[in-house]
Order: structure tokens, then sequence, then C-alpha cells
């Protein structure tokens, strides 16, 4: 059995002057659960499309267990591959479609179809083994998807979105599903989705890429509390940016002092649950609120600027809202502008 | 259902009187006329020549459809999936055969495989063969093209994800996949073959399918016209029989697998060049050259009095009967798509006409309009009769297959049906408006067969071609084609610019 130790190594697409991916570096480990998270058209398809091997990279590298695919047609990497819109054969049964696999290998029958029913099982889809893809309902084609790629014997499995075309209850159901699949057959998973929550909730590594190029990557942890840009702070959760100027490594914010190791202009960041409201600090407004049911959020202003704060009781009578100086991120302005940094394109 | 098509209570009243006109003249002026002639059939008999004749014209279209499906679906793969230098050129060309003249093209044929070009061939059954894939060959890789450009590409991408060898790929899942747009190509390839007339005769030599045969009855004496008729019948029952046969086997089917050969598909895949290679030869050498021949034989000279006074009475002629499709095949279209009573059996009867032969066509119209219209009249009607099924099916085709929210929410946003009808519907099936505009007119003015059978004093172009190319006179023949041909080119290209301009 192979093992994935999956380098890519500065690639790049274009598709004419798209620039789909840009200069992609990123290495992805045995048995790890690798979660791609950016906004539509950022390019997490054409990076997993380049290491199956149905897109061929304009330029770099991509190299698997030590050997470079970059040349290799995807029918001799051996790499599971869910499609986006699952991609299943309409023509063929439940059955058949797990088999095709092993019998495009050359594999007998009999044993291509023990292996498919086992897959199916796994799946828990052995009962519709007859079905043809559009009598099953989209989850259990999700799981059928599924099956099919694993029962090739691959190790690594990439999914594209897996959960999109799902129900919101039952998307976070196969969510848990997956994961927990994958940590029992010991497979590696890069898993694309634009869903911050699904990220935080499956990732061993997160990701985060924009306008084909990776911003940055690490644990869930990690990516929230440090996050490299305002872009990648916006994008897992939600912030609130300030401008601030420090001069001798102090700054005013939100009519407080605060103290970091910088110059000049710079843009705070806090997340609405690291604001407090209170009776004391600075002095704001309520515009409005809503519950949530084990949390409240509030849109505040504070000197005509308006803040996103969450709190876990009811707050409505607050006039101050303060924080604790620990809490906060700074970033350098961005060349393009706050408000370009922070939008998806 | 098609909700939108039913009309609400208000405009109930004149959405049937619509119906009822287009109805009315589907029955009349379309269905009447051109099954009138088995009215006439008094004892039929059945001879041995006829028995020949039928094997004869089946064979020839079996055979052209096996090998326009062979070169056709490597050709249809390559333009729908490959990307190759001057493809869009190749694109183009594919279409040509079809906007010549069905006679010139039996002339071109004749000549190039004939003792005046390569002489490789003598007229007779090879060269009907080759006549025949030239117009049929363009049908066969449309439609599966378009099939395949219909189909998600990923399904290929899972397959060779799934360790499936390119070859493996196509056999296991395009070619299931795309299998109904093949047959339905097939099918209109099939029909055509074994209906054309009027080029057949050019390239027949003594070979006799059908409609030479029928038409040789017709012309030999009046009281051989049941001989004709019976004929006609038994091949129009034949022609339906397998096209009402082979229609019940379109639609996704499923399929099992079986053992795979791994090893053999894949050396198989390695051919994949090969075999673009050979489409491309088989497009040039069997299809285009051998259409465009003809060009080398005009001469400037021959523009004379005659020809241009054809090309007159074929454009009065065709742009008559393609006002008449036009004007009383929108209502018939959206009445068969609308799923109304009684749409599922116009739509069969509609069906039924386009597989008429020609020349069958041309022998019920001359018997129904005898003596009823001045020739010129009978000569648009009977033009109307032929190409009017083509020009609704293609609408009705479309208008059923739209999506039908579009026009609920032009009407939840308070249009009525005639304004969501005419600023929904209309816009969307323009390209097929035109498109079946343009076919209509291009098949009224190269028909042959049904022509000659209605024509006494008139002559269109293809009557006066076939008439000097049957006086030896090729020159001349090639020249009325060339000048026909051009006219067409350009009032096709006017009517693709006009419609790209607002209505
Ligand atoms: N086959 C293609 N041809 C042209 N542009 C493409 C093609 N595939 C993707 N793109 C472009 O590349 C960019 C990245 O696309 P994609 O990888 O699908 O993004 P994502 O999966 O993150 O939504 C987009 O701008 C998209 O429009
Ligand atoms: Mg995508």
């Amino acid at each position: 059995m192979q093992m994935p130790h999956i380098q890519i190594r500065n690639v790049s697409k274009y598709y004419g002057s798209v620039k789909a991916l840009h200069n992609v570096d990123l290495d992805i480990e045995d048995g790890e659960y690798v979660v791609l998270l950016g906004p539509s058209g950022c390019g997490k398809t054409t990076l997993l499309k380049i290491v199956a091997g149905t897109v061929e990279p304009s330029s770099g590298h991509v190299s698997l267990a030590g050997r470079d695919l970059t040349r290799l047609p995807p029918e001799d990497r051996g790499i599971g591959f869910v499609f986006q819109n699952y991609a299943l054969f309409p023509h063929l049964s439940a059955l058949e479609n797990a088999s095709y696999g092993r019998l495009a290998r050359g594999e007998a029958p009999e044993k291509a179809h023990r292996i498919g029913q086992e897959m199916l099982k796994l799946v828990h889809l052995a009962e519709r083994a007859d079905a043809i893809p559009k009598e099953l309902s989209g989850g259990m084609q999700q799981r059928l998807a599924i099956a099919r790629a694993l029962a090739t014997g691959s190790k690594l499995l990439l999914l594209d979105e897996p959960t999109n075309a799902l129900d919101a209850h039952i998307r976070t159901e196969l969510r848990e599903e997956l994961r927990r699949m994958a940590k029992q057959l010991g497979l590696t998973v890069v898993h694309v989705t634009h869903d911050q929550e699904e990220a935080m909730a499956l990732a061993d590594k997160i990701v985060i890429m924009r306008q084909g190029k990776i911003l940055q990557a690490g644990t869930p942890k990690e990516v929230y509390e440090h996050p490299a840009t305002p872009f990648v702070a916006n994008f897992l959760g939600e912030a609130n940016f300030l401008r601030v100027t420090f001069e001798d490594d102090r700054a005013q914010l939100l009519g407080r002092p605060v103290e970091a190791r910088l110059r000049g202009p710079h843009i705070a960041c806090i997340r609405p649950e690291s604001l407090r409201l209170d009776d004391k600090g600075a002095k704001i407004r309520i515009l409005g609120s809503r519950a949530f049911g084990p949390f409240y959020k509030y849109d505040v202003d504070y000197n005509g600027l308006s803040l996103r704060v969450r709190a876990t009781h009811d707050k409505s009578d607050a006039t101050h809202v303060s924080f604790d100086p620990a809490d906060v991120l700074y970033f350098s302005e961005p060349d393009e502008g706050l408000e370009k940094a922070l939008s998806a394109v | 259902m098609k909700q939108w098509l039913n009309r609400s209570s208000k405009d109930t009243r004149w959405g049937q009187a619509i119906d009822a006109v287009a109805l009315l003249f589907f029955v009349f002026f379309v269905l009447g006329p051109l099954f009138f002639v088995f009215s006439k059939a008094a004892n039929l008999e059945f001879s041995p020549a006829m028995q020949e004749a039928l094997v004869t014209s089946f064979g020839i279209a079996a055979a052209v459809t096996a090998i326009d499906l062979l070169m056709g679906i490597p050709m249809a793969w390559m333009l729908a999936r490959k990307r190759f230098p001057l493809k869009e050129l190749v694109d183009t060309l594919i279409d040509l055969p079809l906007i010549i003249p069905t006679s010139a093209l039996g002339l071109s044929i004749a000549l190039f495989w004939g003792s005046s070009g390569l002489g490789l061939l003598q007229p007779g059954i090879a060269m009907i063969v080759l006549l025949h894939i030239a117009f049929t060959f363009p049908y066969v890789v449309r439609t599966t093209q378009a099939a395949m450009l219909e189909l998600d590409g990923d399904l290929a991408r899972a397959a060779s994800t799934l360790g499936a060898s390119p070859f493996l790929a196509f056999r296991t899942v395009w070619l299931p996949l795309v299998r109904a747009g093949a047959v339905s190509g097939a099918l209109l390839a099939f029909t055509r073959s074994l209906g054309e007339t009027g080029a057949t005769m050019l390239v027949a030599g003594a070979a006799k399918t059908v409609p030479i045969l029928t038409v040789y009855y017709k012309n030999a004496a009046p009281s051989d016209l049941n001989a004709a008729l019976t004929l006609s019948a038994v091949f129009l029952i034949a022609s339906a029989l397998i096209f009402v046969l082979v229609r019940q086997q379109l639609g996704v089917k499923r399929m099992r697998l079986g053992q795979v050969n791994a090893q053999l598909e894949r050396r198989l895949s390695r051919l994949g060049q090969v075999s673009d290679g050979a489409s491309l030869l088989f497009l040039l050498a069997i299809v285009l050259l051998p259409s465009f021949y003809f060009l080398k034989f005009t001469d400037l000279n021959f523009f004379s009095g005659p020809s241009l006074q054809a090309i007159g009475i074929s454009f009065a002629v065709a742009g008559a009967a393609t006002a008449l499709s036009f004007v009383f095949g929108i209502p018939l279209a959206l009445f068969i798509a609308s799923n109304k009573r009684g749409s599922g059996l116009v739509k069969l009867l509609n069906e039924l006409s386009m597989i008429m032969p020609t020349v069958t066509i041309g022998l019920s119209l001359a018997l129904f309009w005898a003596g009823r219209a001045p020739e010129a009249v009978v000569l648009v009607l009977a033009h109307t009769a032929m190409i009017f099924p083509y020009f609704v099916g293609s609408v009705s085709e479309v208008l059923a297959e739209m999506d039908e929210n579009l026009t609920q929410v032009a009407r939840t946003l308070g249009a009525t049906p005639l304004h969501a009808f005419r600023t929904v519907v209309l816009p969307l099936i323009k390209p097929t408006l035109v498109a079946g505009l343009v076919v209509a007119f291009m098949r009224s003015v190269s028909e042959t067969g049904g022509t000659l059978a209605v024509s006494q004093n008139i002559q269109t172009v293809p009557i006066l071609i076939v008439n000097l190319s049957k006086a030896g006179q090729n020159a001349q023949a090639a020249s009325a084609a060339v000048l026909l041909l051009a006219l067409s080119i350009a009032l096709v290209l006017v009517l693709r610019w006009s419609s790209k301009k607002k209505w």
C-alpha cells in the first residue's frame, strides 16, 4: 500500500489570462485530514484536479510518496476522487458504480463485485446495490461516490465540496461520518469546502486560499487565533476591523491605550466574542440585537463605527464596551486597502 | 405538464381557435395531401422486382447508416472533446454538403467517382452508398456531438481517476450515455437514405431502389400506378415500423460491465490519433471533395436565361412554402408541446410525414392537387407539405424541453400568456426558429424527387439540373448548381445576420 505524502511544489495554472492557481506550495502528511477552504472561484477544485491528474498544471510539480506524478495520467495515479456533483455513472447500478474501479483494472467480476459490495456496506448502502443513482437520495449519492472512490483501494481521498448539495442536518451528520471513516481506515483526505464551520469541524489542517494562492495553513486553532491576514481573520468567523496609529509603541483603541511594538497606522482586529458589553469602557449605543439560543449577537455603534459583539447572556441594557488587549490582533494596512483585502475576488 | 401553455380561462377561446386553425391546416394541407395516394390504391400486388428494390433500398440505408456511425462517432468525439488546430474550420465544413441541392450533389458524386473524375466507379449501388453518406454523415455527427457536449465532462474524468484508460472510459461511459443522440441521428440518416430520389437517380445506373422503381412505374404507364402505390405503401409501412421500433430503444439504458480486458483497452487507447486522422481523411475524401467536385465543371458562360429563371422560381416557391410553414407551424408546435389531448397523436402523424419518401410525397401531392389549382400553387403547397413537418418537429422539441419555470416566473410577475410567450419563450427559441427556417428553405430549394412528380411546365433549379445532366450537359448543370448554391449561401448569411439583431 502506498504511503501518501503529497508534495505540491510551485504549481501554477492559467486558463488564458485567468490565473486559477499561482505558485502554490503545500505538503500533506500520511493520514492527515486536510481541508482546503476559500471563497468560490479561488482555485480549490483546480488544485484538487491537478493532484488527481485530470487537469495539467501550467507549471510546477506534484509528487506522491517521493514519486513525481506530474506526467502521469489520472488512471495510473490510484487516487480516489469524489467530484463536486458526484459524477456517478447514471447508467450503472450502485454496485456496478462501486465496482467500476476494480473492473477497469481488469479484476474478475466476482472479486470486483465482492469488494464493491463491501464498500457499499461500509457506507450503509448494501441494501440499495441494485438501484441506479437517480433512485438514490442526495446523501446516498454522496456516500456512493465515496464508496466508489474507496473501492479502488486508494488510501488517498480527494473530496470536492462533498456536502454541498445536502440539507443542513444531513450535512452535519455526514461530515462526522466522514471524519470517523477516514480515521478508522487510515485515509489521507483532502477535502474542499467554502464553509468555514465545516472546515473547523473536520480538519487536522486547514489551508486557506484566495485568488489562486494559499494564504495560510495550520491547525484550526492556529489559523483562528493567529490569522495571517485580515482576509483569513474575516473568512474564519467574524471580525471587527478598526484603524489605529502607533506612536512610541502606543495607540488608542476603543477609548483606551494599547501597547505593541509597532509604528504608524495599523489595523486592529477584534473578534465579536472578545468584546464585552458592560457599564465601563468605551461609550456605545446598541443598534440591534438577535438571540441565537446559546448566545446573543449585537450591532453597536461606537463614534459612528459599527461593531459586532457576541455575548453569552442578554446585555440589551449595556452602555459601554471593553476588551482585553491580549485578544487584539494587529495587521499592517494592506496595500490594496482594507475593503479590497477582505473581498473574495 | 407544460402549465404555461395552458391558457387561462379568459383567453381560452382565442387559444382554441388558434389550435383549431393550426390543426385544420395540418390535416388539409399536409397530412391529407401526403397520404391521399393510398386512397387510390385498388388491387395491390407485389412483384419480384418490387421485392428486389426493397432489399436494395434497405440494404443501402443500413450500409450507409453503419458507415456513418462508424466514422461519425469518432468525428463527433473529436469535435466535442478534443482541441486541435483548425477545429473551428472542420466544424463548419461538416454541414456544407447539406446546403448543396441534392441533385447537384448527385451530379458531383457521379462526376468525382466516375469516368470524368477518378474513374474508380460506375454508377451503381456503391455510388449510391457514397452519395447517401455525403448528405447523411452531417446528421450523425451533429446529433452525436450535441449529446456529447451536453454530457458532464466529470463523468469521463471520474472514470479515469478510477483507473479506466481513455478507450475504456469512452466505451463504458461516453458511448452508453450518448447512445440516444447517436441513434436519433442514425435514424434520420436511415430514413433520408431510404427516401432520397432526385440525386439517387443520377448515380444509380442500373440499380433500382424503391423510389427509383416508383418513379419508373409512375412514368411508364398510368396503368402501372397501382404498382407504384403498392410499393409506396409497403415501403412506408416498413420504414414506419423500423422508425417506431428504434424510437422505443432511445433513452439511457442500464448497462452491465462484465469482464474488462484492461491491457487490450489500454492498447486501443493509443490508437486515438490514428482514429482522429482516419475521421478527418474520411470527411475530406469521402464527404467533402466528392460533394464539391462539380465546382470544377462550372463555366461562367452558362449562366444563361433558363437557369436565372429557374432560380427565380426556386426562390419564390421556397419563400412561400417557408412562410406558410412558419405561420402555421408555430401554433402546431405549441400544441404538440402542450401535452393537451391529442397532441401525442399529432406528434406521431407529424413524424410519419417526415419519413415518407419524397417520390411518394410527390406522387400523392400530384394526385391530390391535380386540376384543382394552378401548377405554381400546387408546387408551393407540395413544398409546404414536405418542409412543414421538419419545422414543426424541431420547434416542438425545443419547446418541450424548455424550462417551464421561466415562463411561470414571467407569469407571477404579471405577464399574460401571450406576453410571456413573446418576451420569454420567443427569444429563447429564436435560434431554433431561425435554424428551422433556414433548413426548411434549403430543403425546399434543393428538393428534387417530389418536385419531379408535380411539376409539368415549371422548372425549378433541381429539375433543370436533372434534365441537363441527363442530357449530358454537365457544365450547364454544374453552373446552374453553383448559382443556386451561391445565392442560397448569401441568403442564409443574411438570415443569420439579421436574426442576431433584436426582433
Ligand atoms: N476549464 C476552465 N476554463 C477556464 N477557466 C476555468 C476553468 N476551470 C476553472 N476556471 C477558472 O479558474 C478559477 C478557479 O476555479 P475553481 O478551481 O473551479 O475554483 P473553486 O473550486 O475554488 O470554486 C475560476 O476563476 C474559474 O472561473
Ligand atoms: Mg469548486
